[in-house]
């Protein structure tokens, strides 16, 4: 499935040179306190580079407490982030398979649904 | 009104239809909307005359409950005319605050109630954002409102849910050998069902009105129906046999009707098990995969040309299940042969005097359900081929609410693992596993080439996810989350930290505290004064309430929320509108107001939204809605932005189903309904991923979890963190072995009451007085003799924790070991006149305490360790 276009409420961040893309990576509520305080990361990776890519990226950027809490050991993106490019959560797109063309990466941590 | 909208095949679902006056009048006078009895949220249709509710009954346009309705539906009437029903805001005048003790409430402004909270949230936000915990039950747009808020402020707090056992190991299970949330059989196609410390068919669960008649239907056509229960409920009254099963050891059944397939009878399906599990894997010596040195992928040995492959190898065809090689120089073994070895630990007799059900009895089932799992055969659905293994052995709330709880789970489901009965058809099912339609999404493989990631877990949920769990680490949270790896919550531990925060090392405590309506006291833990002691730390304790039970009794201010009559939600029902397992249809089902609520009450969104706003975040609200949402262009919510409950509801449909499926055709419609593919009916082969049938990641997560607890001081048993199930007795079965007590209290459900909010109804309340089980608690006849009691005597029931005086109901259908409670009665607070005084609060005679959970999952162990006296 094709990547969509940067959503209206992105702010447009993406520049592709002849071997990168930019992705602007947003850090929302408790991650951000994993990152010391960070609010967002720019990343510049690869053209071909896949949002699992991006994640050791991000983790070299935030810290060994974000990488801790966030990546596995393995340096996978935990299954209890949510992740979503350019407003669309990477399980409706080729999960964390999918192909970064610049834009936007929200990442943040949501509720567990716990039971009754 | 039913709207197949992919445009596809229009003929349209069986469903009951309900005969009789009530279907002569036209639809129109009918409002479809979601019923909130319970956690199932069926779809009703809804009679108002001259501004009143004049009759609810089941609308039979949804594939959830198909017309049909429980009794719980049917008083919700009587719920919402609640005479005792908040309807202003209050606030507690007497500072002190305690079980029992009146708090003193004063109405207030809600302007006055408003700015409370929003001040505390301001201070709150600016000290330190984990300072907030929130607890949510049910499926309205007030927990998900919530949920934005603890995820923009940086909370880790929100508890979303209240049982001390729910979702300890099902949900995690589920998410990691199949991909979804919960389970149920696939009714239409299975042949064989063994309801292991559940009700499910019969009395409860997930869509029991349409379990029920779906299970009736299997029945007619010849399923058999096995229920494994220390009591003799409602199930076991329907089924064919009932196997009083000793309290606490299911793990030991597990692992006998595993020993007699894999090693007795040799019923298990070699192809998915080498094609599609862990099973092949090797392991070494120290219980972990043997890895390829360089991309440290595990290891298996195929047979068609003898050579050690990664797991992914292209030319992989025959993984050994069976043998010793030696790879990297040391004996490895496939993981398979430990799991027979395992089991063979088990043999039937064992299990006898472990669980007292008879080794031949448990020889014969294991046998029976073998063979009706017709391994190897195939079904033809929508001319796709599937795996048929009409099985189930489903397990629920009985063997998870232990202090065992992983391994006793764990046991159960692997035998329908090592049968390749999960996702296909006649199998038991894990809802919601994967969508196509309106929303793709599909589980994956991650690492080691295991199932990773959820599929479809609903908008605005995350997955903590048993694999491959997180490492542990010195804990900040009030909850030890840190400390427990593979768990998917951890409430249980709330009221222990607050206890004893240096024991911990937990300098963090919790000043504000908002719940939704619910009853956590009564149902969420143990031993009473420890909960009441947490809540009364907390500086500022808000709770949204209907009827003001005995959690709001330690409130501090209390904000009057609509009924479900009077609400309108996103989410209909649960599981964001899980399809029934094996269905051809999936569906959307809103809730909607019916009535608008009393003078007072208010839309408890829209009372957030003026929270958030005066807390200064509102703006931050909205790209977490967002995503949250759903929303797509031109639907997004802008900053500097105000929008009412009814413009989000608005914007989440469209951005889901299209411009012309906005709020107002749902509200008129109901519920839209839409075809499935055959690989969202069935997705178990469809699935890109393996499952594991041997738990290797447990080894490293334990060893992590000791060295951080030994830092910390802590002495834990960490050997249940073992890749294998075992069974291990808990307290009260070495107690009652020793004659130290009388009787295990076991909890079961009813299907007419529903957590603790039932029996303030005069409807449930005279069905409960009726049928006289309900508020009795039932003793063995054996047990009766030797205590001298007679049915309908009253008698004590004494546990560590609380002594309680119940009515004896003296019966055969029930194991000789053990009491039986039913629902969640013993109610004592003032707002709920009807309920006071009747019945036994089963929670509150569980001892509580870390010694008492599950060190892996964190379940309360929910054997209540009784002396049995006549009163």
């Amino acid at each position: 499935m094709a990547v969509p276009p940067e959503p209206a409420d992105t702010v447009a961040g993406s520049r592709i040179a002849a071997d990168v893309v930019t992705v602007k990576v947003v850090l929302m509520g408790e991650l951000r306190r994993w990152a010391g305080g960070k609010r967002e990361v720019e990343v510049q990776m690869p053209v071909g580079s896949t949002l699992q890519a991006l994640a050791g990226r991000v983790a070299a950027l935030c810290g060994p407490g974000f990488a801790q809490r966030a990546l596995t050991k393995e340096g996978a993106w935990q299954p209890h982030v949510a992740v979503f490019i350019n407003g669309v959560q990477m399980g409706e797109l080729e999960g964390t398979k999918t192909v970064l063309s610049g834009g936007q990466v929200e990442l943040m941590l949501l509720p567990t649904y716990e039971g009754g | 009104m039913v709207t197949l909208l992919r445009g596809r095949d229009t003929r349209p679902q069986t469903v009951h239809r309900p005969g009789g006056e009530r279907h002569e009048s036209p639809t129109a006078e009918w409002v479809p909307t979601t019923c909130r009895m319970c956690l199932v949220g069926c779809g009703i249709l809804v009679k108002v005359e001259n501004g009143r509710v004049a009759n609810v009954i089941g609308n039979p346009d949804t594939p959830k409950n198909r017309g049909r309705m429980c009794a719980k539906g049917k008083s919700g009437i009587m719920n919402h005319y609640n005479v005792n029903r908040v309807t202003t805001p209050l606030k507690r005048t007497n500072p002190e605050k305690g079980i029992g003790v009146d708090p003193g409430w004063q109405p207030i402004s809600w302007e006055e109630a408003i700015e409370t909270v929003s001040a505390k949230l301001r201070q709150v936000i600016a000290d330190d954002p984990r300072k907030l915990y929130v607890q949510t039950w049910g499926l309205h747009d007030l927990r998900t409102l919530l949920g934005v808020l603890t995820t923009v402020v940086g909370s880790p707090y929100h508890q979303t849910g209240i049982s001390g056992t729910c979702g300890k190991t099902i949900h995690s299970i589920q998410f990691l050998t199949a991909g979804g949330l919960h389970q149920e059989p696939d009714f239409a196609h299975c042949n064989y069902l063994i309801d292991c410390g559940t009700q499910i068919g019969v009395a409860t669960r997930e869509g029991f009105n349409h379990q029920v008649p779906d299970c009736a239907r299997a029945r007619e056509r010849g399923m058999k129906l096995v229920v494994v229960d220390p009591i003799g409920n409602n199930a076991a009254a329907k089924a064919d046999e009932w196997l009083p099963i000793r309290p606490g050891t299911d793990a030991a059944f597990g692992l006998g009707m595993l020993n007699v397939l894999l090693n007795e009878v040799k019923i298990y399906d070699v192809e998915f098990l080498k094609h599609h599990t862990n099973a092949g894997y090797l392991a070494g010596p120290n219980k972990k995969y043997v890895r390829d040195q360089a991309t440290r992928k595990p290891l298996l040995y195929d047979l068609s040309d003898g050579v050690v492959k990664a797991y992914d190898d292209a030319t992989l065809a025959d993984p050994a299940l069976e043998g010793e090689y030696v790879v990297q120089g040391e004996r490895a073994r496939p993981a398979f042969v430990l799991l027979k070895e395992r089991a063979a630990q088990y043999p039937p007799e064992r299990v006898e005097e472990i669980t007292s059900i008879p080794a031949a009895t448990l020889r014969r089932i294991a046998r029976e359900f073998g063979e009706a799992a017709r391994v190897g055969a195939m079904a033809t659905i929508d001319g796709v081929e599937v795996p048929y293994r009409p099985v189930a052995l489903e397990w629920c709330r009985g063997p998870q609410g232990h202090k065992h709880a992983w391994h006793h789970t764990w046991a159960l489901h692997l035998v329908n693992l090592v049968l390749g009965a999960i996702n296909v058809v006649g199998s038991l099912h894990s809802t919601d596993t994967a969508k196509n339609w309106p929303v793709r999404n599909w589980p994956e493989a991650g690492e080691d080439g295991l199932l990773m990631s959820g599929g479809h877990i609903g908008r605005g949920y995350g997955n903590n996810s048993a694999f491959p769990g997180r490492p542990a680490h010195k804990p900040e949270r009030c909850d030890l989350f840190e400390l427990f790896p593979v768990a998917r919550h951890t409430r249980t531990f709330v009221p222990e930290v607050a206890r004893h925060p240096d024991k911990y090392g937990i300098v963090q405590r919790v000043e504000l505290v908002i719940h939704s309506p619910g009853n956590q006291i009564m149902g969420g833990w143990g031993e009473l004064q420890a909960v009441a002691d947490w809540y009364r730390s907390v500086d500022l304790v808000v709770g949204f309430a209907v009827e003001l039970n005995e959690t709001h009794e330690l409130d501090d201010v209390v904000l009057p929320a609509p009924t479900y009559l009077e609400e309108d939600s996103f989410t209909g029902t649960h599981g964001d509108d899980s399809p029934v397992s094996g269905e051809a249809v999936g569906f959307h089902q809103i809730q909607q107001k019916v009535v608008p609520p009393p003078e007072g009450v208010r839309d408890p969104v829209d009372v957030l939204l003026e929270v958030y706003h005066r807390a200064g975040i509102l703006d931050e609200t909205h790209p977490v809605m967002n995503r949250v949402f759903g929303l797509k262009a031109p639907y997004l919510l802008e900053p500097g932005k105000r929008y009412s409950h009814e413009e989000l509801l608005d914007r989440q449909f469209k951005s889901r189903y299209g411009e012309e499926f906005g709020w107002g055709w749902f509200k008129e419609h109901g519920v839209l309904v839409h075809k499935r593919d055959v690989d969202e009916r069935y997705p178990g082969r469809f699935l890109k991923a393996r499952v594991p049938v041997y738990l290797e990641h447990f080894v490293e997560r334990g060893e992590e979890v000791e060295a951080v607890v030994g830092e910390m001081g802590l002495s834990w048993d960490l050997s249940e963190y073992d890749p294998l199930p075992e069974w291990r007795s808990c307290e009260p079965f070495v107690q009652l072995q020793k004659g130290e007590i009388d009787a295990i209290g076991v909890h079961y459900k009813l299907p007419y009451t529903y957590g603790a909010q039932g029996n303030a109804n005069p409807w449930i309340d005279e069905l409960c007085e009726r049928l006289p089980h309900s508020y009795g608690v039932l003793i063995h006849e054996a047990l009766a003799r030797r205590k001298g009691i007679k049915d309908g005597d009253a008698v004590w029931l004494e546990s560590p924790v609380r002594r309680v005086k119940a009515v004896a109901r003296v019966t055969q259908m029930v194991h000789p070991e053990v009491v039986g409670i039913a629902g969640h009665a013993g109610h004592w607070a003032q707002g709920k006149p009807l309920s006071r005084g009747k019945g036994v609060n089963f929670n509150s005679l569980l001892p509580y305490g870390p010694e008492k959970m599950d060190v892996i999952s964190t379940a309360l162990d929910h054997c209540a360790p009784l002396k049995v006296s006549r009163a």
